[in-house]
């Protein structure tokens, strides 16, 4: 079965499922669920127009810079953790403490801190992408193979060089998997973050359309929040593919030799 | 959430040639860890925390309309655990959480055994499935909130359904897909029937990917109970917040995000306990390997 | 590097009376109070420019603490290493090793001209300069062409032999080797040791070379020393003075060396085994 034929088989599902939708809804007659037809108009006309610099630009802002200051702060937070062990047990109470708030729960707190606004959204976005990356960061560190290090000392890399040349390619497979779950969960507090108090932003718009009743509009707003989903993951899946191509082929090799 | 990459192992010979790092103290590096460095240092470390808190909240250095001192929490937080309602509102998320994610189970492991048996209809769903799992689950909140309505806990349960029925199914199937075909070979060749091949080989085997599934889906169901009952109101804890936070008493909006802090640490501590003892097994048969 | 007759100015730079390689008196002892475990109790050798110097020994003797002590990598609880005239405290720049493990000291994600490189560039030699190395180490162990190849598409044993062009492109005084055809099916072991003897040929390198197989060790050497259980000392050293080049046949059928593997045998195993 080529490749190609795979994705076709793949396609399947989401055209006949696209199908029915349209063909179902057609007629309906239910407030709850209107005509496909009327949503995806409606999606065109809101994204495309209206609402995208006051909602759809300024979400997506938020969630890219808050993906970055998560990333950043959790591959430092999390190397320092998985090279010093000490550190890591005095740290990880508190760590583990906040990790386990649920994001929404956040939210009360980021209003009273910070208000409505970029900084308050972000705050939280970061948060929310912080800590799948710092346990991936740690778990990537600490699970270095100690033969490569031993190699890099062994010819007189200083210990700048081997956290650069050594520790951080080799953690990379690891913390790349923490980026995937830190992206879901960065987005799902982008839509949670102004869901409760802003008046602006994609949570804040399907909110809305539902207490208006506008249904069409929060399908489309619906819509849209799936499709950045699977778009930044997207996104994701061929940066990953591009860095780890080696670790595909290494895995592969390796196990097959365990096998033998 | 725990990445499933595998973590590299140690070396396996005896006389294990250059392989640990660093300049040998071997009485340091091969002695277990005290009582203190385990828990007396790092308890000191969230005293001294709490401690700063306190002194540069008091001092006024930093806000303390916004940041009410530990102690002023503390209070709020003792005064609230012995009101009946938080307890109730506990309760609400966590029955409603509890709710969902049975239902997850018991719609989620069946389908993914189902679509993961055979190639044609892991080939058809896995993609879609794949696709669906990076919608944010939240985005369905206000269609439910309309269909379902705010009062009891179908709403909290339904969302908590949501978020975990996919990585359930997800993982369901890449663990029946992920049997090593000499295992199959095996069994039938010893002329086990579909049934027994089904209970002995295929679900054993699936196990380890299944409970993985389990675990990423309660943490992001029981996110979503939370989140539920914040942003629609309702009987969950979420909504207490939120009324603290509308009363203008910033102690007790940070003495109940403590507490669903607290709740959150239990559940995952208890789901985590509960899989090592189920797959104490698996788990150390999984570390030998990689 | 290719054709070069000697190796690193520094080495160069020593009169004839300065070994390349000296221990003296090192002793390692794990822990201390009761629970102390003697590895090394004492050893003291040397190695000459250009020599090829085996060492063997029972299992669970000090072998591998003797080479990790040699290389910096650990500290000795007496005495010291010395290599090209300088006291070893820390990884010394003259010295290259290869590691036992092949498919672990190989780096997975650089492909296999760049792990031949990789203490180079780590070290910032100029580009042109590690392209040279890098080309003429492949040619030395046979590999020129596998630049762009990844170290996990190769077998056993030409990843070893990636693992020596590293240590050769490096350029070092000594070349430390632990076990490292222990790995290997017989076949790939027997084309390695030949590869190793003519490299040497080829470079002057000086090489030390421990092993557990008494055979490879007596059809390597120029000298061969033989350890103790532990607490480790030297049991004996034994001059090795087959003809060369060496030859996995005639020299393998030679009485002489029917007569010294036999004799590193018999020293082996009157040693008591590991505990």
């Amino acid at each position: 079965m080529t490749r190609l034929g795979q994705a076709g088989i793949g396609i399947v599902v989401p055209v006949v499922f696209f199908s029915l939708w349209w063909v179902l809804s057609e007629g309906s007659t239910s407030p709850y669920f209107p005509p496909l037809r009327r949503t995806l108009a409606a999606f065109l006309e809101i994204w495309f127009f209206s609402r995208f610099f006051t909602d759809l630009l300024p979400s997506v802002g938020h969630f890219l810079s808050g993906l970055a200051i998560g990333v950043v702060a959790g591959v430092v937070v999390g190397t320092l953790m998985g090279l010093l062990p000490r550190f890591s047990r005095d740290v990880s109470p508190m760590t583990e403490f906040v990790r386990a708030i649920p994001t929404a729960a956040l939210v009360p707190l980021g209003l009273i801190l910070f208000g409505t606004g970029f900084v308050m959204e972000t705050f939280l976005i970061s948060l929310a992408v912080f800590f799948p990356i710092l346990v991936s960061t740690t778990a990537g560190v600490r699970g270095v193979d100690p033969v490569y290090l031993e190699v890099a000392r062994s010819y007189g890399l200083s210990f700048a060089d081997r956290l650069w040349h050594v520790i951080i390619p080799a953690a990379a497979p690891q913390i790349l998997a923490g980026c995937r779950v830190a992206i879901a969960f960065g987005l799902a507090a982008t839509v949670i973050a102004n869901m409760v108090a802003s008046g602006s932003g994609l949570g804040f718009f399907i909110v809305d359309a539902q207490t208006s009743f506008r249904l069409p509009d929060m399908w489309a707003g619906l819509i849209m929040i799936g499709l950045l989903g699977y778009l930044a993951n997207t996104a994701f899946v061929l940066v990953e593919h591009r860095l780890l191509g080696w670790h595909r082929g290494w895995r592969g090799a390796t196990q097959a030799a365990r096998a033998a | 959430m725990g990445s499933d990459v595998p973590v590299h192992g140690s070396s396996q010979k005896a006389e294990a040639p250059l392989v640990t790092g660093g300049t040998q103290r071997i009485s340091r590096s091969r002695a277990g860890l005290t009582w203190w460095q385990r828990f007396g240092e790092p308890a000191l470390v969230v005293l001294c925390v709490i401690g700063g808190w306190e002194l540069l909240t008091r001092t006024g250095v930093l806000p303390a309309q916004d940041l009410p001192p530990a102690t002023v929490i503390g209070a709020a937080f003792i005064g609230d655990i012995q009101q009946l309602r938080v307890w109730e509102a506990l309760g609400a998320t966590l029955a409603s959480w509890a709710i969902g994610l049975a239902a997850s189970i018991i719609v989620g492991i069946p389908a993914g055994l189902l679509l993961g048996s055979s190639r044609l209809s892991y080939l058809l769903f896995q993609p879609s499935l794949e696709f669906i799992r990076t919608i944010p689950s939240i985005a369905a909140l206000p269609l439910l909130i309309l269909l379902l309505g705010t009062r009891g806990l179908e709403l909290a349960a339904a969302m908590t359904f949501l978020g975990a029925v996919w990585p359930i199914v997800i993982q369901t199937m890449y663990g029946v897909r992920d049997l090593d075909p000499t295992t199959m070979d095996a069994g039938r060749a010893y002329g086990l029937s579909r049934l027994q091949l089904f209970t002995r080989i295929v679900l054993p085997s699936a196990l380890p990917y299944i409970a993985t599934g389990l675990r990423l889906g309660a943490v992001v169901g029981l996110l979503l109970s939370v989140a539920a009952s914040l942003i629609a109101g309702g009987k969950g804890i979420g909504f207490l917040i939120v009324n603290a936070s509308f009363s203008g008493v910033p102690e007790l909006v940070y003495a109940r995000i403590v507490l669903t802090g607290i709740m959150g640490l239990g559940v995952t501590l208890t789901l985590v306990a509960i899989e090592s003892r189920l797959l104490f097994w698996h788990a150390s048969h999984r570390r030998a390997v990689t | 590097m290719s054709g070069r007759q000697d190796p690193t100015a520094s080495a160069r730079a020593q009169t004839a009376k300065t070994p390349v390689l000296e221990v003296r008196d090192l002793g390692v002892t794990y822990g201390s109070g009761p629970g102390a475990v003697m590895a090394i109790r004492e050893l003291s050798f040397s190695v000459d420019l250009g020599e090829f110097v085996c060492i063997v020994g029972p299992s669970g003797c000090g072998k591998t603490t003797l080479l990790k002590s040699i290389a910096g990598l650990l500290s000795p609880t007496r005495g010291e290493a010395y290599v090209a005239g300088k006291r070893v405290e820390g990884p010394p720049k003259d010295l290259a090793l290869v590691f036992q493990e092949y498919n672990r000291s190989l780096l997975p994600w650089l492909s296999v001209g760049d792990n031949v490189t990789f203490p180079l560039a780590a070290r910032k030699v100029p580009k042109a300069d590690q392209l040279a190395r890098r080309k003429a180490a492949l040619a030395q162990v046979g590999l020129l062409g596998f630049d762009e190849k990844y170290p996990w598409q190769l077998s056993g044993g030409m990843q070893q032999r990636v693992a020596i062009a590293r240590g050769l492109a490096y350029e070092p005084a000594v070349l430390l080797m632990d076990e490292p055809f222990a790995s290997l099916d017989a076949q790939s072991r027997a084309d390695l040791e030949d590869l190793v003897l003519k490299v040497q040929r080829d470079t002057g390198l000086t090489v030390v070379f421990v092993t557990h197989d008494i055979d490879e060790s007596v059809y390597e050497a120029d000298r061969v020393i033989v350890l103790t259980q532990r607490p480790t000392t030297i049991r004996q050293v034994i001059g090795v003075d087959l003809p060369k080049p060496r030859d996995q046949i005639t020299t393998k059928a030679h009485p002489e060396f029917v007569r010294l593997r036999t004799e590193v045998l018999k020293l082996i195993k009157n040693e008591p085994t590991a505990s």
